[in-house]
């Protein structure tokens, strides 16, 4: 595996030749933060799994048209982000579980081992879903994916004035909601 | 590696936002099993949209072909037959399918949807776009009225 310590704009370029073994390595190498992304925004395990792989079938499919502009992250992290709101939407029009506590376990992954981690789990996800999807993107944009500030705003097409204010909003909503949920 | 809380000015809550940073940053992992499938389908995209696309050696080598030897074809297209020596072939572009069209040649790529863009020329004066098709042959179209000029099967000419 040649293409492991490669750069990340290496491994575009060899993917603009077609090169599949470069496209799997930058896909392994942000698979994590993209399905977190994915995750935090539709909330719902199985839609932020079917948001996952949208996303990363439309990096797959639209790399050849990614020209460096920006940073492949930040390009990325913005494909997750449209994944996550259509499965949002889609999400919406689907029924709701009969049961809100299956909904509830739904939040979290299967795969989660450390059971000390649960009920933050189940906070986060329960306070995320309260909060208005205009402040929690922001939120899991900056401390999910680590965007900075102006590249929040391109992503969301908003002034960087609203970004800062939409986070500093959308933290402050989720630690009132995990403190009440807590108690 | 965390990010700073550098945007909120009450101190007091900072501990309480850390902890909201920290659970919001511990989602659980997926299984190999379910990252190796996303990442599977995913490159079965790409690779059908790869298969679609030529390799940028072959466009290169698909516009060279087609302005010395697609030119010839064009320049006797255009002056119905016979031929000119002293005909003038001029690239217009680099070979690219990123930079800005004129309408006349939007609308002819649009037009040609079946085949791959791959750059312009000006032969006897007359501007023309040239065209992969599928069945890897060069196409020379007038871009005014989006009429195809010429043709050469380069499948025997590149790599």
């Amino acid at each position: 595996m040649w293409h492991i310590n490669r750069d990340d704009r290496s491994l575009v370029a060899a993917a603009h030749q077609n090169d599949t073994g470069a496209l799997d390595i930058l896909l392994r190498r942000h698979y994590d933060t993209i399905r977190a992304v994915c995750h935090r925004i539709v909330i719902d395990s199985g839609g932020a799994d079917d948001a996952t792989q949208n996303a990363l079938i439309a990096i797959a499919r639209g790399i050849h048209a990614f020209d460096n502009r920006s940073s492949i992250t930040t390009w990325m992290y913005r494909i997750a982000v449209n994944a996550s709101l259509d499965e949002v939407r889609r999400t919406r029009r689907r029924p709701l579980p009969m049961d809100p506590a299956d909904q509830k376990m739904g939040a979290i992954s299967v795969t989660m081992d450390d059971m000390a981690n649960l009920d933050d789990q189940l906070l986060i996800s329960d306070a995320l879903q309260q909060v208005d999807p205009d402040f929690r993107i922001p939120v899991v944009l900056r401390h999910v994916a680590d965007m900075d500030y102006e590249e929040i705003a391109r992503t969301l097409d908003i002034p960087v004035g609203t970004v800062k204010s939409r986070i500093a909003r959308g933290r402050q909503q989720l630690a009132q909601m995990m403190t009440e949920g807590s108690l | 590696m965390t990010t700073p809380i550098d945007d909120t000015p009450e101190s007091s809550d900072l501990a309480q936002e850390r902890a909201v940073i920290d659970a919001l940053r511990s989602v659980p992992r997926a299984t190999d099993a379910v990252r190796d499938a996303h990442i599977s389908a995913a490159l079965g995209a790409f690779t059908a949209t790869a298969r679609r696309r030529p390799p940028q050696w072959l466009s290169i080598a698909a516009a060279s072909v087609v302005l010395v030897a697609g030119g010839g074809l064009a320049g006797r297209a255009l002056s119905n037959g016979s031929d000119q020596p002293g005909q003038q072939i001029t690239r217009n572009s680099a070979v690219s399918t990123t930079s800005t069209p004129t309408p006349a040649l939007a609308a002819c790529i649009t037009t040609m949807k079946n085949a791959t863009y791959l750059s312009t020329a000006t032969v006897n004066g007359v501007d023309i776009a040239l065209f992969l098709n599928t069945n890897n042959s060069l196409l020379a179209v007038r871009i005014a009225d989006c009429t195809e000029i010429a043709s050469l099967d380069i499948s025997s000419t590149t790599p």
